[in-house]
Order: C-alpha cells, then sequence, then structure tokens
C-alpha cells in the first residue's frame, strides 16, 4: 500500500494475527471458527462497503486468507504426526513382544506405515501441482456508434483482455490452490480414519498380548 | 468423554518438610477443579509435621510409611487412594489453580492415556528455571528434561534404544487402576528415579504417556535428610544406586550392547568423581567427607549393579502387599472420596510460597487472580511504572489476593519475588513484518502479542480473571483487542503528552498516540494515578472525566527505625541536595543545573547528589549538543563541579541510604503524571521540592510537605532551595509532614485497596453482561 498507514490497518493486521495465534492451540474446531469469522469480515470489507477496495487490499486479504489456510492444514497435520507417533510406539511395543525376532530381522510388516508416507506424498504432489489454467469468457458491452463504435469496441475489448488476463491467471491460480486445499483436507481426514482403523488393530492385538501375559504369570 | 466425574487423589510424599508441607496444603485450596481428596503419607517423622496435618483430620488422609523410601510411600499413596486418578505432587511445590482440570482434560479426551504430567518451574528468585517440560528418558537413563514440543529432540528410534515420554515426580498423575495393576512404584529406587522408572515401565507395557505442555506446578527445592539444597551436601549415592539400577537393567533388557552400557555408567560416574572433587577444591567438603563419599559411590555402584543383573526381567511388584494397617478402618471401608475442599476455600488468602507467610486479612468475598503488565520490574532496571506496579503486586497480595506479573526477560522463567509470581516473556519478533519500518511499534506490537499467548496459558493454568495494564508501550493492546478477559488500563505520561514535551512528533510516536487512544477506547476501565492525569486524557483522548476513575499510587511505608528527619536545630556542616530520576528534559534536569550556581553563591557549603541514568541519546539532547548531561555540566558550569556528585545509576539499597543521608530532596520535573519520586523521599521524612506541573500538586502539599516551584523556573528552584536549607526547623517539620502525609494516603495498600474495589467492579459488570448475552 502506498498511502500511510493508520490505526485501522494496525488493527486489522492485529486481528490476522490473532486469527493464526489460535492454530497452536489444541482446539482446530476454534481455528476453523476463526477463519470463518475472519473471511467474513473481509468479504464484508471488501464488497459491502461504499468505497471500492484497492486491488493490493484484495489481493493482500486473500493472500492472508491462504496463509491461515496452510496454517490450519499443517496443524491438523502435525497433530497427526503425533498420532502417527503414538502408533509407533504401539508398533515398537508389539514388535518386542509378539513379532520381536521378526523385527530384528527387519521383517516386521510396515506395509501400513510406507502407505501413510505415500499419501503424505501424494499430498505434496498436490501442492506442487496448483498451476492449471482457467480461462475467463469476456461478457463486453458492445458500442452502437456509427464509424468509431468498431474503433471502441477493439479499445475496450483489448483492455479487457489486459485484466482478464491477469484476474485470470490470479484466479486460476487461487482456484487451483482452493482445490488442492480441499485435496489436502480430504486426505488428512481419510488418514485420520486409517490411524484410527490402525490404533483399533493394535489395541486388539495389545488386549490379547496382556492376556497371554497373564495366563503365563497364573 | 465429558469427563467430569474423573475422581483424584492427590498424593503428598513428605518427610521433615512441615513448613513446606504446610504451605502446599494451604495452596491446595485454590483448585478450581473439586472433585478431589488429599492423602498425605508422612514418613519416619521428626519435626511438626504431624500438628500441621491435625488442623486438616477432618478432611486429609493420613497414611504412615515406615521407611524414608519415597517408592514405598507413593505405593502406600496409591493404596490409601479412592479417586480415578492419582496425582502426585511434592511437598515443596505449589500447583497452579488449573492443575487439576488441566490434568483431567488429558484424561478426559484420550482414553488411551494412562500418565500425564506438566511443567515444573523452580520460582526461587535466584533460581528461577523451567525443571521439567514434556521430559523423556531412554532405556540406557539419558534424560531430556526439557523440550519445546513432543516431537522435540526424539531420540533415533534402535532396537536397542527404548526410550518415553516421563514426568517429574512432583508433577506426575496415572489412572489408579493402571498403576495398581502395574504393580507401583519398584521400591529399589529409594530416592529418584522412580519417577522414570514407573514411565518406561507403562510404556514398555504399551501403555500411553502423554505429558504435556501446561498443568504447571511451582516448586521451591527444599532441604531434605538426602541432601541440603543449594550446596553439595548430600547423600548423592543413593541417587548413584538408581542411576546404575536404571540403567544396567534397562539397558540390558533392551539389549544395548555391554560395552556402550559400561561407556555410559562410566561418564556417569566421572562427573559425579569430578563434582566431588570441585567440592573439595572449594573447600565445600572435607578430606574425610571426601573419602566417605567416594566410598558409599563405589558401595553403591557394586550393590546397584549386582541388583540389576540378578533381576533383569520385566519388573512385576504387587501393590497389595503394602501396609494397610495405618488407614483409618472408617475411611478404608468408604468408597467415596473425602474431598478437600470446603466452602471457606474460596476465601483463603494467597500464601507466600517460599517464606509460608500470609495475610492475615479476613475475605468476605473470593479472592482474586490477577495478572499486572510491567515492561520493566524489579529487581532488574525498572522505571516508575514498574515501581508501581510492584508496589500495586505487593499491596493486593496484603489484601490476600493472587497476582501474577508479566514483564520483559530474556529466558522464559517465573519466580516469586515480592508477593506476586513475576512471569519473564521474551521478545519473538516473528510477527507484524508489514511494520519492521517503524522498529518501536513493531517491537512492542510484537511483544504485546507474545504477551496475549502468555495471558493465554496464565488462563489455562492459573484462571486469571482480569488483566491490568499500563497504557505506556501498551503492553496490554492486543489481549484487550482479543477480549480474552477484562482489561484495565493504567494511564500515565500519554505518548502524546511526552512527544509535546520534548518535542518529538515524528509519525511513528502519532501512531503509538492513536493505538493509545484505541487501547483506552476498548478497556473495560480506566484508572488514572492523579486528577491531573484523568484531566489530560481525558482533554488529549476525547474522554469524559467520569470515565476515568482516580487511584493514587501508594509506596510501602519503611519501619520507623529508618527514617531520618533533618535535624530540629542543629545546622549540618556541609547540606546535601539529592536528586533522583533519569537525566533528561523532562525530569527538568537542565533547571537544576542552572540552578545549582545560584544556591552555591548564597551558601557555599551544599553538595548536591544527581543519581539516574543519562538518558540524553533518547531525548534528543547528544543530538543537540553533543554531550551527555554531565559533561554539559562541566563544560557549562565548571566552577560548581567539586560540589556535584554524578552516581548514574544506583540500585535500590543504596537509593535508600541516599535518601536517608540526604536533607533535601529536589526534583524540578516538567511533568509528571503523579509523582512516585516525591513519595520515596518522604518515606524517609525527607522536605521535598518540585514543580506546579500535572500529579505532583496532588502529592505534595505546598507550605506543609515541601515547596512547588514553576516549571522551568530555575531562579524560583534555586530560591526554595535557599530558604529551606537556611531554616532546620521547616526542614524537620516539612519532612515529618511528609511521612505522615505518606501513611495517611500514599502506602501501598491504600493503593491495592482503590484497585481491588475496581477490579471486583469490573468483573461483576463482565459477568452481568456475560449473563445478559
Amino acid at each position: 500500500m502506498t498511502r500511510q498507514i493508520n490505526v485501522d490497518d494496525i488493527l486489522k493486521l492485529v486481528e490476522f494475527e490473532l486469527t493464526q495465534q489460535y492454530l497452536p492451540q489444541d482446539d482446530i474446531s476454534e481455528a476453523i471458527q476463526r477463519l470463518h469469522k475472519f473471511q467474513t469480515y473481509w468479504y464484508s470489507e471488501i464488497l459491502n462497503k461504499g468505497k471500492a477496495p484497492k486491488i493490493e487490499e484484495v489481493v493482500h486479504a486473500l493472500f492472508n486468507a491462504n496463509q491461515t489456510m496452510l496454517m490450519l492444514i499443517q496443524t491438523i497435520s502435525s497433530k497427526f504426526e503425533a498420532t502417527q507417533l503414538e502408533l509407533t510406539r504401539l508398533k515398537q511395543f508389539i514388535a518386542n513382544k509378539i513379532l520381536g525376532e521378526q523385527y530384528e530381522d527387519g521383517k516386521l510388516d510396515l506395509s501400513s506405515i510406507s502407505y501413510i508416507k505415500d499419501y503424505l506424498d501424494s499430498v505434496s504432489f498436490n501442492l506442487a501441482n496448483i498451476n492449471t489454467s482457467y480461462n475467463l469468457s469476456i461478457q463486453m458491452q458492445r458500442s452502437n456508434i456509427p464509424i468509431i463504435g468498431t474503433l471502441l469496441n477493439r479499445i475496450r475489448a483489448a483492455f479487457h483482455q489486459l485484466v482478464y488476463f491477469y484476474m485470470d491467471r490470479y484466479v486460476s491460480n487461487q482456484n487451483s490452490l482452493n482445490e488442492a486445499y480441499k485435496k489436502l483436507i480430504q486426505d488428512l481426514v481419510y488418514l485420520n480414519s486409517e490411524y484410527i482403523k490402525q490404533l483399533q488393530i493394535l489395541t486388539l492385538k495389545l488386549e490379547e498380548l496382556t492376556k497371554e501375559i497373564r495366563k503365563e504369570n497364573s | 468423554m465429558h469427563g467430569e466425574e474423573l475422581t483424584f487423589s492427590v498424593i503428598v510424599n513428605t518427610l521433615d518438610r512441615a513448613n513446606s508441607l504446610r504451605i502446599l496444603l494451604k495452596s491446595l485450596e485454590f483448585q478450581t477443579y473439586s472433585n478431589f481428596e488429599v492423602i498425605v503419607v508422612v514418613g519416619p517423622t521428626k519435626d511438626h509435621t504431624l500438628e500441621i496435618l491435625m488442623e486438616y483430620a477432618d478432611r486429609v488422609t493420613i497414611v504412615h510409611c515406615p521407611n524414608d523410601n519415597i517408592s514405598l510411600s507413593r505405593n502406600l499413596g496409591l493404596k490409601a487412594a479412592k479417586g480415578d486418578i492419582v496425582a502426585y505432587i511434592d511437598d515443596d511445590a505449589i500447583p497452579s489453580n488449573n492443575w487439576l482440570l488441566n490434568l483431567k482434560k488429558v484424561f478426559s479426551k484420550n482414553k488411551f492415556v494412562c500418565a500425564t504430567g506438566g511443567v515444573v518451574f523452580s520460582v526461587y528468585p535466584w533460581f528461577s528455571l523451567i525443571q521439567h517440560k514434556l521430559g523423556l528418558i531412554t532405556s540406557s537413563a539419558k534424560q531430556f528434561d526439557v523440550r519445546k514440543n513432543l516431537l522435540d529432540g526424539l531420540p533415533l528410534e534402535t532396537p536397542d534404544c527404548f526410550w518415553t515420554m516421563r514426568m517429574m515426580g512432583t508433577n506426575m498423575a496415572y489412572r489408579r487402576k493402571v498403576l495398581t495393576d502395574i504393580g507401583g512404584f519398584d521400591e529399589f529406587f529409594k530416592w529418584g528415579y522412580e519417577d522414570a522408572e514407573i514411565a518406561l515401565r507403562l510404556s514398555a507395557s504399551g501403555l500411553l504417556i502423554r505429558p504435556v505442555d501446561g498443568a504447571c506446578v511451582y516448586h521451591v527445592p527444599a532441604s531434605s535428610r538426602n541432601r541440603k539444597v543449594f550446596t553439595s551436601t548430600g547423600r548423592w549415592w543413593l541417587y548413584t544406586r538408581t542411576f546404575v539400577y536404571f540403567c544396567v537393567r534397562y539397558s540390558l533388557l533392551f539389549k544395548l550392547p555391554i560395552r556402550r552400557i559400561i561407556i555410559r555408567m562410566r561418564d556417569y560416574l566421572l562427573a559425579r568423581f569430578r563434582f566431588y572433587l570441585d567440592s573439595y577444591v572449594k573447600k565445600q567438603i572435607s578430606t574425610a567427607k571426601l573419602l566417605n563419599y567416594v566410598f558409599q559411590e563405589i558401595t553403591s555402584t557394586a550393590l546397584s549393579l549386582y541388583k540389576a543383573i540378578k533381576g533383569c526381567t520385566l519388573y512385576h511388584y504387587n501393590v497389595d502387599h503394602v501396609n494397610s494397617k495405618e488407614i483409618s478402618k472408617d475411611y478404608a471401608n468408604s468408597r467415596e472420596i473425602r474431598k478437600f475442599i470446603t466452602n471457606e476455600s474460596k476465601t483463603q488468602s494467597i500464601i507466600d510460597p517460599i517464606s509460608g507467610y500470609q495475610p492475615s486479612v479476613q475475605l468476605s468475598e473470593p479472592t482474586l487472580r490477577i495478572a499486572l503488565l510491567s515492561h520493566h520490574y524489579p529487581p532488574k532496571q525498572y522505571d516508575g511504572i514498574g515501581r508501581s506496579t510492584n508496589m500495586l503486586a505487593k499491596g493486593l497480595f496484603e489484601l490476600g489476593h493472587q497476582v501474577h506479573v508479566l514483564t520483559h526477560g530474556e529466558q522464559p522463567t517465573v519466580k516469586f519475588y515480592d508477593g506476586a509470581y513475576v512471569h519473564y516473556v521474551p521478545y519473538q519478533l516473528n510477527r507484524y513484518n508489514k511494520l519492521i519500518i517503524m522498529p518501536s511499534l513493531y517491537h512492542l506490537l510484537n511483544y504485546s502479542h507474545y504477551l496475549y499467548e502468555y495471558i493465554l496459558k496464565l488462563i489455562s493454568n492459573d484462571d486469571i480473571q482480569i488483566l491490568d495494564s499500563p497504557l505506556w508501550l501498551f503492553d496490554g493492546f492486543i489481549a484487550a483487542v482479543s477480549k480474552i478477559l477484562p482489561v484495565v488500563v493504567r494511564p500515565v505520561t500519554s505518548q502524546v503528552q511526552l512527544s509535546e514535551i520534548i518535542n518529538q512528533k515524528d509519525k511513528e510516536k502519532l501512531l503509538i498516540g492513536e493505538i493509545e487512544k484505541r487501547f483506552l477506547n476498548i478497556a473495560d476501565f480506566v484508572v488514572a494515578n492523579s486528577k491531573a492525569t484523568r484531566d489530560a486524557i481525558a482533554n488529549i483522548y476525547n474522554f469524559s472525566k467520569s470515565d476515568i476513575d482516580v487511584v493514587y499510587y501508594g509506596i510501602e511505608p519503611v519501619e520507623q527505625t529508618e527514617i531520618r528527619p533533618p535535624s530540629y536545630s542543629v545546622l549540618p556542616e556541609k547540606f546535601t541536595v539529592l536528586y533522583v530520576g533519569r537525566l533528561e528534559k523532562r525530569k527538568g534536569i537542565q533547571d537544576l543545573f542552572a540552578a545549582i550556581p545560584l544556591v552555591l553563591k548564597q551558601i557555599p557549603n551544599v553538595q548536591f547528589v544527581i543519581a539516574g541514568a543519562d538518558n540524553s541519546i533518547n531525548d534528543g539532547f547528544k543530538n543537540e549538543t553533543g554531550m551527555d548531561y554531565p559533561s554539559y555540566f562541566a563544560k557549562h558550569y565548571p566552577e560548581c563541579l567539586s560540589h556535584v556528585r554524578f552516581l548514574g545509576e544506583v540500585p535500590e539499597e543504596k537509593l535508600n541510604a541516599l535518601y536517608q543521608s540526604c536533607d533535601l530532596f529536589v526534583a524540578p520535573s516538567l511533568y509528571e503524571s503523579f509523582g512516585l519520586i516525591y513519595l520515596e523521599a518522604m518515606n524517609f521524612a525527607k522536605p521535598v521540592i518540585g514543580c506546579r506541573a500535572g500529579g505532583v500538586p496532588e502529592v505534595v502539599n505546598d507550605g506543609v510537605t515541601g515547596r512547588l516551584v514553576d516549571p522551568s523556573s530555575p531562579r524560583q528552584l534555586a530560591e526554595a532551595i535557599v530558604t529551606l536549607l537556611r531554616s532546620p526547623r521547616l526542614l524537620y517539620e516539612y519532612g515529618m509532614a511528609g511521612r505522615q502525609r505518606l501513611l495517611d494516603y500514599f502506602t501501598h495498600i491504600h493503593m491495592a485497596r482503590g484497585f481491588e474495589r475496581i477490579y471486583r467492579l469490573v468483573l461483576s459488570q463482565t459477568k452481568a453482561n456475560d449473563t445478559q448475552s
């Protein structure tokens, strides 16, 4: 922004940072609510006020929203990492107790872990693949003025093309990014359900093991 | 699972630390989660522990432990426990108010978690550090006690290195059934490593341990039979005994190569012997003691090695063997826990965790939990706001309230100082990058934001109800914007006023002034320190005067024996005139310089003592003149140089001596929002001279406790100094009247009472608003 920064700008920055703040907290749903609130605020700021916003402000708002979204996904992802850690710990125990020899020989079935890794790889791949093209159709009002009308239409079309050229690039990137977010979240949700399944299987194994140990002890 | 039904058994293992135990029991009254019982397991005590426990006979279960063995003591507590969760805390620790609530959340949230524990802060003023946070231990006894997060500093997973998260003994909780099923604590661990061992055993059994970055406990390490705290005296070989046993047993169990076990042991023992040798060289222990220690270390190591190699299987200990005779039959037969919290608990006054002093005030309403902000705070370098915040904290403590002060520090530690838990919050410059071109604003906003994050933690840990922030540097601005809790703002001199006084009006300063205005607007209450401040703030920021309350600041009166009023009749050989304050324009230092030659012309035997840091760089004086203030004085008044001493910044103890030894106190500030500095002199019964500016006339009663002159009038100032120095009677009368005025209106208790009233008002308003919405 070229104009002088004022206290309202600072308050907006504070609001944005406060939105970020909620992400490291335990409650992810709270973070999503804050994100939603932030988006709503910007939506009303951009569309409902009389004064037209500057393009930089719009871009900045969208950029901030994207940042928040990424932070949110990172947080969710790191939470799954912690769950994965717990799973590994359980596996280590079971490997030591039930499949000790196999584990030492490197024969333990770790396919589920590599499966998780594949998923994370595909998530990264999705992120890298966001530059898909997207075309906007030109809807231009034509001039009916004789003689210079054609010229005016050409000039107007050229201007529209110029605007759409930049808008197209931006919108298509944003769309792809949104798609990537969606895919990421879907993947993470799927990953979570996989973790839960694994946890259930491991818990059953653990119960069996506990029974065996008790039998041995008795 | 909601988890509200979870019951807790808080187990305290104690031996000969009656005073610490008393403090802990008093502190447990403040737990916000009331669904808990307290079990105190007393070792073979020789002090008055049992007398203290008699006071709690109706709500504490007392169990006797025959030996000084911590594991046995913990097992006895477990045996007596009835709660779903057993939470262990040491007798020399103070739980945060939400300690049990936070532990409960962990267990309720994840049914797989069988053990948890929180952060441990050592809060001694001279020994403040994080002792434990998200700790971790390996099967070869390598410890990682403080980690940033759960995934920080994890050792490499190999089949021969088993590791687990662990908790510190003074802050750990377990599902009772799980702990009983696994057989409780291994009683070989007489002192130390029992907390790590149980964690390793639970983890090796496939159970989940999840320490948390919260649920904190404030630790005040006390001496015991095994060690004398902060010295090298102790039965350290007991620690070696448990270390060797732990290390060898679990290293063998997880098949660590023998060579690596030997290296591990060698390193540990060498470090231990080096420690003894250092103590011997420093003459902290005698030769006989050194030899005894070495002998004990060797025999302990040998015994532990034998035990560890012999018993190298997963230990299954039966908690049922513990002697339950000591538990009263009535209690043992009942299934319900005996709740510790009573109706009176809420109105108990807070206790000093170090000295055990508890103000003898009878509260009719619940104790308040307040967070005060102050960028600078004693005992480190501090300013007027730091001093007034310190006095407020002390006053509120005397009124029985719990106070947490958040101030700037290099390391994130907590110490208990002058009646308050002082939390040191470092800078984190990772936000508001857009404002980097305005460095002051950038720093202030980042710091304010980090403070806000810290306050969130404080709310989670200590259930803080209200935040009090100075307007200056707007530390509490982000917290106020976020509306996480009610905020009271204390304005002193505003940035706009200051810019006008020192004639610095750059854009950044103006923007800071704008933020101050917003801060005042969003605050729940504004409390000025004088009517002058109230009027100035109302005028500058377009406030109604009725929206700003006034509470005069105060200081702690010194003992009557410490005051030194000037002599009633005898003139001293040499007069001492004292100035205390930063050397800067606003404090009127140039006027004092100009007055000095005028005074000396009439009374040559005067010595001027000027105490305070030079601030010529920040106030622009150095830019204008190329000199700092002492150099300026030396250049312009060389004939007076022998009569003036520049002391620079002086520590508080020395400052008190300066107040005691002076005959007259002078501070010709061009503006003071209140004038705490005059109170400091009046405290020692000294007459004062100030200017008719800001809040000074509200503190200094002209012609009664001192004299007031017009600002920027060196001639008037010199006349006032001469008049007073020529009349010992006036010096005496003004001094004594000043002291009396302080006792009548300006003590820290007066100040704290004023703020207490406002905090309660704000809380009741917030409650009413919440109910309405």
